[in-house]
């Protein structure tokens, strides 16, 4: 079985000096997902980049909740579109080399 | 070593006033900053570069000295001696938005003219207030209609609307009315949990309404017209014949308001309970018991003592 650190959700907001109830938000939009053990709230290790750059979106470029929605959104267009890129540039100079 | 004009970084005029100078900041930050931006190594510079002009431009006395000595800052020097005799105390101020990795990073200009940041820069952080939570008491009568109410929390006066239909344990958010924030950041939002006592004879659940009406032995048996109490006054009901104790009538809409659903009403179930006579008189025993031989083919089953 896999192992999963998890983090409280608690000291994570302790530590950014922020309301859990901004994560509350955040995961009621699909934002992002929590993991309830036994009352308590976690956020997954590996989610935590994640959270990190919706806090500096939310708290420091003051984007609201839609905001973050419409950016997250976008940001995974560009990635998609990056590696479609990519992937597109490798066939390329696989021509170019017959 | 190049003179950087600040100005031009942030695209504002010499006279911008404090406001300008935070909105244009904050305007090229969402355009460049790095999270919006990734693997753009231009937007990165980019960003750098405007950090760097807001953590002058947004300190008066960054600003002051930046104004005076900006293109000759390999005197600025002079204007920190001259400062100290005027007995001066340089206040640092903020505006540098937190948590960014970026923002360290600044040029050799402005660490000729301002020295180390570490020891210059102050972050004012910007918190958001606190949450707030409140409870409401309130009757299920009080939640029928669409009510306004004044709160009050932590001295400061709410208008509230509080919709038709909220349910007890029901909660909602008002936002911004939290405690205020610290260093210009956001209020934090009030919750308020609603407290619903119910002191009336209908039961509720969701938009349903339940109650139960008692009906004697000959409406029952032969039906007719019954006045019955609603939430929002008094309904005229027929009463079929032969309804039997614990039959169940729906009135629809005359349940209770929707939840933000203007006008609408769930229904009212009716139960039906039938009270038999008491201190029955000895013609009325006579008759019952002549139903009763009726009923049985001429016998009586019934055993008198």
């Amino acid at each position: 079985m896999e192992n999963r650190t998890l983090i409280k959700i608690d000291h994570f907001c302790k530590h950014h000096e922020i309301e859990s109830s901004f994560f509350n938000s955040l995961q009621e939009r699909g934002l992002i997902q929590l993991v309830a053990v036994e009352k308590e709230i976690y956020i997954p290790e590996e989610h935590l980049p994640i959270a990190e750059k919706m806090i500096r979106l939310h708290y420091d470029l003051e984007i609201n909740l839609e905001g973050i929605e419409v950016v997250f959104n976008l940001l995974k267009q560009i990635n998609d579109l990056q590696e479609e890129l990519t992937i597109s540039k490798n066939k390329l100079r696989l021509l170019d080399n017959y | 070593m190049d003179f950087i004009d600040y100005y031009r970084t942030l695209e504002i005029a010499k006279t911008a006033s404090v406001g300008d100078i935070k909105n244009a900041y904050r305007k090229l930050a969402r355009k460049y900053h790095p999270d919006v931006n990734p693997n753009n190594k231009e937007a990165e510079n980019k960003f750098k570069k405007i950090n760097e002009a807001n953590e002058v431009l947004s300190d008066p006395e960054k600003r002051k000295k930046y104004d005076a000595y900006g293109k000759d800052w390999k005197h600025s020097d002079a204007f920190e001696a001259a400062k100290k005799q005027q007995g001066q105390t340089q206040q640092t101020s903020g505006g540098q938005y937190q948590g960014n990795e970026f923002s360290g990073d600044f040029s050799d200009f402005f660490e000729s003219m301002f020295g180390g940041q570490s020891g210059n820069r102050s972050r004012q952080t910007k918190f958001r207030g606190q949450d707030l939570n409140t409870e409401l008491h309130l009757t299920l009568k009080d939640v029928y209609k669409t009510q306004q109410q004044t709160l009050s929390v932590n001295g400061k006066n709410i208008r509230l609307t509080i919709p038709a239909g909220i349910r007890n344990g029901q909660t909602i958010k008002i936002t911004g009315h939290g405690a205020p924030g610290a260093n210009g950041g956001p209020h934090g939002d009030l919750y308020i949990t609603f407290s619903i006592e119910n002191s009336i004879q209908f039961k509720r659940e969701d938009n349903n309404l339940y109650t139960t009406v008692d009906l004697d032995l000959y409406t029952a048996l032969l039906g007719g017209d019954l006045l019955i109490e609603t939430f929002d006054g008094k309904v005229k009901l027929k009463v079929a014949p032969e309804t039997q104790s614990g039959a169940k009538v729906k009135l629809k809409g005359k349940g209770f308001s929707m939840y933000k659903k203007d006008a609408e009403f769930g229904d009212l179930f009716i139960t039906y309970q039938v009270k038999l006579p008491t201190n029955l008189s000895e013609k009325e025993k006579t008759l019952f018991k002549e139903l009763s031989e009726i009923r049985n083919n001429g016998k009586s089953n019934v055993n008198q003592n």
